[in-house]
């Protein structure tokens, strides 16, 4: 048996075709890596030109003839308040462009009502613009929102998102966040402010538009978990051109591995019939099932190689590529509501686990095919479309479709990367029935081609 | 021409034909019967009357509550409104409104006079006239309640895209009711160009990427063509959409043809019969010619049987409604109307081109590994995500280089229908690179096996 699965592993390694799959693989990492760190950023559109722009419209409509009064304020308002922003470097996302706006509503509410532009509130705001006092002003805000909440407000949706306003502010100025879009905990403090809001909207039928689907609404409360777990754990999404997001990224690369497998094991099977090899194969003193089963179990060695090596291939080429920043950070996922962590190593170590356990099924669906027909192309395409294809094919099934039965089909059951993703696709499949659905298929695919080539004439 | 009879003769001899037959057969009745299957519409109609119902009930309940409550002048004023929304919402269910049109949004105004509070503008506004909005009602005026609201709107800068969308209803002559689809698919798009033109902001990008934002830039075109000339879209299945969507079987054609272009090669050295063929009196390239135009012909032969089934299923499961229905597509630079049978024909033929190049290159592989997996393999891959590889490089990476590879240059599909293209590659250069790398490939297949020793 042992001299057997030594014999099929060194046919296999004397192949040409292993050795050149071997070699795209660590090509197509480095070349993936040389791409993902050539790709500029993109740049934030340069918000002076439009506001140089936008000047220029608003000098020649205050220059037109027969202008009403109201609106000349108003335009002239505009004017200042792009001179202002221009002046002192305010882009639409900074956070002082808030205040500006309150500002100079404010002034153009006076103007209107012919009382001079500015009084003690708008001389306040324009301080804090110019002092970029961030910490004044969220306190200003808190005072006043407290103000307000405890002079009663009528709705009480209004009063429960003033609430979760002021929890805001409280946790910013507690956590010395500096209110700069650049900050990631900032822009994740003001997602999740805006998700829980989103949130009490829905739940107070605000309006029609603001109704959520079930969906939705688990989408957003995993958000929420997420972003206030990566705040308070310190621990940022990982940006595009980092190890962390390489690493998982360059293990798409697995669709060389399954090719390769697939047509591994077709050929495996089939090359004996074609070169005729396996009349001899089978005059050897070992029983038939022993033959097969040292083809299989090579079929299993070579995949667990070729996705190790894979593995070890993206992780060096990363290290060498973005360094190794945020090496120590856990992966963080939700189960059940709860976020936890996992070493990211381990992480991806059990992605390319799911990785080996995906290919092995396709493998096996591609070997049973090659003993049954004995040829080598129909089982290559039908274990590479389905590899390639099947999971997107399972989706459209369930979600456009409404297949009931697609619960059951082993292609639905494969992505099991998504029980380890921050928002689970297709929530109707649990674990369990997946891995019962994977020795199902393996145990079916396995006995067939057992049986197939056990009783097969030569 | 001896040669390509024989090699025709040969394919046709294996039970190969039957198994092709029936295998098409049983995907396109799948294909179909899934197609039936799915009721759903793409965008489903809301049970107004229903939610018009809960709104009575909850508005009841909210008003036990306050009754029970000490009577301060904000609970009574709370009382006053649920009244009046329990009458309107009643109004609404005797004279059978639908609560999406505008009739009932004059109503509302009407029965609940509102206080709405910009409060960014700083001041206080009142709501909508309640006396003009009811003689509009009775006068079915809808064009003076949108000038109206307009000019409501006109007084903060926070609602272009609410004015955008009076403009074009009154431009267009589109009455905002509920069963009336322009209205429906005005309102799309305008939600939709709003979307858009906030994520060109770069600050808030919804996680849109640049080909989503300008597919949907490309929908919108297409909603603004259907509005003005007057073409509704059909949501539900009809022998049209089946016709149009059935082009994603075309992959199963692509596969047979590569197992048959690349084991038409590779059986003849697997069964060593490539001795007795060469011993023919026949020149090497006239072999590989041959076995090229069998591929080609059955490849033809294949389409056009695809195309007959599906028009067949289609009548018998979608009926022959819509047979002369035309087709909207973006072809690049604006919207085309054309009839779907030759919309569809279009859609076979630039397939065709594709599956030749796919073709070529796998034979070029077997004739080079002489070994029908791996050529067939690459085929496979190639078709299934080769345009996926090559629109995702080229877009999300930008990469210049990719317009130069045969997996951006055999898909002419882009130019014609494809909302999402490859940048900077013109109709031309993509003949031009077709055609060198058509020739590469099958000059390297003919050099191969002219010159290969045969063993």
């Amino acid at each position: 048996m042992k001299q057997l699965i030594v014999n099929e592993l060194l046919k296999q390694f004397k192949k040409v075709f292993i050795w050149i799959m071997l070699i795209v693989i660590i090509l197509s990492c480095a070349s993936y890596a040389a791409i993902v760190s050539s790709v500029k950023e993109d740049k934030l559109s340069d918000f002076r030109i439009e506001y140089n722009s936008s000047l220029v419209n608003l000098r020649n409509v205050i220059n037109r003839e027969g202008i009403e009064k109201n609106d000349k304020y108003k335009v002239q308002l505009e004017i200042e308040k792009y001179e202002l922003c221009l002046k002192e470097n305010i882009a639409p996302s900074d956070w002082r462009m808030e205040i500006v706006q309150t500002v100079f509503d404010q002034k153009y509410g006076r103007l209107c009502f012919g009382e001079s532009a500015d009084n003690d509130y708008t001389k306040m705001l324009m301080k804090m613009i110019l002092d970029k006092d961030w910490k004044g002003y969220f306190t200003f805000e808190m005072k006043s929102l407290k103000e307000l909440q405890s002079g009663g407000v009528r709705e009480i949706f209004e009063y429960q998102s003033n609430e979760l306003k002021l929890n805001n502010f409280a946790y910013i100025l507690d956590h010395g966040i500096v209110p700069d879009y650049e900050n990631w905990k900032y822009k994740l403090t003001t997602s999740t402010l805006n998700n829980r809001i989103k949130l009490l909207k829905h739940e107070y039928k605000v309006s029609k538009a603001d109704a959520l689907m079930e969906e939705e609404i688990i989408e957003i409360n995993s958000a929420i978990s997420m972003d206030v777990y990566r705040v308070e754990h310190d621990n940022p999404v990982p940006e595009q051109k980092s190890f962390r997001s390489f690493l998982r990224n360059s293990l798409d690369i697995w669709y060389v591995v399954l090719f390769s497998i697939v047509v591994a094991s077709a050929v495996i099977v089939t090359s004996e019939y074609s070169s005729g090899t396996i009349k001899q194969l089978t005059t050897f003193p070992y029983k038939r099932w022993k033959i097969l089963l040292s083809k299989d179990i090579v079929v299993m060695l070579i995949s667990f190689l070729m996705t190790l090596f894979l593995l070890i291939c993206s992780f060096i080429v990363s290290l060498s590529f973005f360094g190794n920043s945020g090496i120590n950070l856990p992966y963080l996922y939700l189960q059940g509501g709860t976020v936890h962590e996992i070493n990211y190593i381990a992480y991806i170590f059990i992605i390319g686990l799911f990785m080996w356990v995906k290919i092995l099924v396709f493998a096996n669906i591609t070997f049973m095919l090659a003993v049954l027909i004995k040829n080598a192309a129909v089982p290559v395409v039908i274990g590479l479309a389905g590899g390639v294809l099947g999971n997107s094919l399972a989706e459209t099934l369930i979600t456009r479709y409404h297949f009931v039965y697609a619960k059951y089909l082993i292609i639905t059951n494969l992505d099991l990367v998504r029980f380890l993703e921050p928002e689970a696709k297709l929530r109707s499949i649990n674990l369990y029935e997946t891995i019962a659905t994977i020795v199902v298929c393996l145990c079916v695919t396995s006995i067939l081609s057992f049986w197939a080539f056990c009783r097969k004439d030569i | 021409m001896n040669l390509i009879k024989n090699e025709l003769v040969k394919i046709s001899k294996k039970r190969t034909i039957i198994i092709i037959i029936t295998i098409i057969l049983a995907f396109n009745l799948a294909y179909a019967l899934l197609q039936k299957s799915s009721l759903s519409t793409i965008y489903p109609e809301t049970d107004w009357k229903a939610e018009v119902n809960e709104s009575i009930l909850s508005s009841e309940s909210q008003l036990e509550q306050f009754r029970k409550e000490h009577q301060t002048d904000d609970v009574l004023n709370n009382i006053d409104r649920q009244e009046k929304t329990i009458i309107y919402n009643k109004f609404l269910l005797l004279y059978n409104l639908n609560n999406q049109g505008w009739k009932s949004e004059a109503l509302r105004n009407y029965f609940i006079t509102e206080i709405t509070e910009y409060k960014s503008a700083g001041y206080v506004s009142a709501a909508l006239d309640p006396r003009l909005c009811y003689e509009y009602y009775n006068n079915n005026d809808w064009k003076s309640f949108l000038q109206l609201k307009k000019q409501k709107f006109l007084e903060t800068t926070q609602f272009k895209d609410q004015i955008e969308l009076i403009d074009f209803l009154c431009e267009n002559n589109i009455e905002p009711s509920a069963e009336n689809w322009k209205y429906k698919m005005t309102q799309r798009m305008i939600i939709s160009k709003k979307t858009i033109s906030e994520a060109r902001q770069s600050y808030i990008t919804y996680g849109l990427t640049e080909p989503e934002i300008r597919t949907m830039e490309v929908d919108n075109e297409i909603y603004e063509y259907r509005i003005l000339n007057n073409v509704p879209e059909s949501e539900k299945v009809s022998f049209q959409s089946f016709l149009v969507s059935s082009t994603d079987l075309i992959v199963i054609v692509f596969t047979i043809t590569i197992i048959i272009g690349c084991s038409i090669v590779t059986s003849e050295y697997s069964r060593g019969t490539i001795k007795q063929l060469l011993c023919f009196p026949y020149k090497r390239w006239k072999i590989l010619l041959s076995k090229y135009v069998t591929t080609f012909l059955v490849s033809i032969a294949l389409l056009i049987f695809l195309y007959l089934v599906t028009i067949i299923t289609g009548l018998i499961f979608f009926g022959a409604d819509g047979f002369n229905s035309s087709q909207l597509f973006y072809n690049g630079s604006k919207i085309v109307e054309l009839n779907s049978l030759l919309y569809t024909s279009i859609l076979y033929l630039i397939a065709w081109l594709e599956l030749i190049m796919i073709t070529s290159f796998s034979i070029m592989l077997s004739v080079v590994f002489k070994h029908t997996a791996i050529a067939v393999g690459a085929g496979v891959l190639v078709t299934v995500s080769g345009e996926v590889l090559a629109l995702y490089l080229a877009n999300i990476y930008r990469l210049d280089f990719v317009k130069y590879l045969f997996i951006a240059d055999m898909n002419f599909r882009q130019f014609f229908v494809n909302k999402l293209t490859i940048p900077d590659l013109t109709l031309k250069l993509s003949i031009i690179m077709f055609v060198i790398y058509f020739i590469v490939f099958n000059g390297i297949s003919l050099y191969n096996f002219t010159k290969k020793d045969i063993l």
